[in-house]
């Protein structure tokens, strides 16, 4: 078994946040600042891609509640959203998750980068590499429904040959 | 900035470089779009690739945006963060959000950056953790959040024997796993 810091954190429910059925939030036991929040899909998954849209979703939304969490009650002056995604983008624990980190001013936190100019060919070159890329964004997995539990057989009304009967008779072709 | 105070949202709009960029009076090398988002290349990367995901509708900070726009746009990121492993030779993704100026905010319009990395390319830092802060300092932080959290999530944490997440050291890391993080993130 490899054991997974954050799998241990949120089994053990000490010091959580937050949680609930899909996701977790605690204080990051190593933190960036004085806030470092990080939240995180219960599920054990190393890295984002292998995160369900649909949870993806859920972190996201609790991320902005949690970084609205550190302005109200630490006097947070700014937040940072991180996903570092891969070690070479500083991920450190094998445990897909969303960084919120509480800033304040002048506080000394370089997260940023410089920015850099490219020639308008390389422009072009990536913008045509990622606009092939990007386009098959735009189907995103929802949460898989359990399967309704029937548990007597329902008498379905007969039905005249009208725009209802159609969807009718696509019910019963279901196994 | 009080004369913000005077303007309506049209002339906020109007102000608003990326705003005119999502109306496409402003030209701007977009490679995606759909009904509440837009990605567009930065004209200064960090890295080449870095992408700016803008929301359609103007929100100048991230508390602004409305619960299904969030979850969308984290949803956007995460696909073009692949989009860009499997067409780009990178090691990584960072996903970053800005939020207000103390957190290096530099648009009045929110925005999610996508950032293609590598190994030793220098943009923020080398690891997302810091130093372990004294356990009464975790525990302060921990009684400050709880009402603010009650309160915006609705959430109240159980009372637990010791309020400490366990702390994690360094040496303990799991360093294999995180080579298996690299290679499946090659493996795009
Ligand atoms: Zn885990
Ligand atoms: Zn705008």
């Amino acid at each position: 078994m490899t054991t997974c810091p954050t799998c241990d954190i949120i089994t053990s429910k000490q010091g959580l946040l937050y949680e609930d059925a899909k996701i977790a939030a605690f204080l990051s036991p190593a933190p960036l600042s004085v806030g470092h929040i990080l939240v995180a899909p219960k599920q054990h998954v190393p890295i984002l891609e292998q995160v369900p849209d649909y949870i993806i979703n859920e972190l996201w939304v609790k991320a902005n509640k949690l970084s609205i969490a550190l302005f109200e009650s630490i006097g947070a002056e700014g937040t940072n959203i991180v996903i570092a995604n891969g070690p070479a983008a500083g991920q450190v624990l094998p445990h897909a998750m969303l960084n919120v980190v509480a800033r304040k001013q002048n506080d000394g936190l370089q997260l940023q980068w410089q920015p850099k100019k490219l020639g308008d060919e390389e422009m072009a070159k990536m913008e045509e590499l990622l606009k092939g890329a990007c386009g098959a964004i735009g189907e995103f997995q929802s949460e898989p429904q359990k399967p309704i539990e029937i548990k007597a057989p329902v008498e379905l009304p007969e039905k005249t040959e009208s725009g209802e009967s159609y969807l009718l008779k696509q019910l019963r072709r279901l196994p | 900035m009080p004369q913000d105070e005077q303007l309506s949202p049209e002339q906020v709009k109007q102000q608003c470089i990326f705003c005119h960029i999502i109306a496409g009076d402003v030209a701007a090398k977009k490679v995606f779009e759909d009904d509440k988002v837009v990605a567009v290349l930065d004209i200064n990367p960090a890295t080449p690739g870095h992408v700016l995901l803008l929301t359609k509708e103007h929100y100048a900070i991230m508390p602004q945006v409305p619960d299904d726009v969030i979850g969308h746009i984290g949803q956007v990121s995460k696909a073009c963060s692949h989009a860009m492993l499997k067409a780009m030779k990178i090691d990584g993704t960072t996903i970053f959000v800005a939020n207000g100026m103390a957190a290096g905010q530099r648009a009045q319009h929110f925005m999610v950056h996508i950032i293609p990395r590598n190994e030793g390319d220098g943009v923020g830092v080398n690891a997302f953790e810091g130093s372990v802060l004294p356990a009464a300092t975790m525990t302060k932080l921990s009684q400050a959040l709880a009402p603010a959290v009650k309160k915006i999530l609705n959430f109240e944490a159980p009372v637990t024997t010791s309020p400490q997440p366990k702390v994690e050291k360094n040496e303990t890391r799991d360093k294999p796993s995180l080579d298996d993080i690299a290679a499946l993130l090659q493996k795009k």
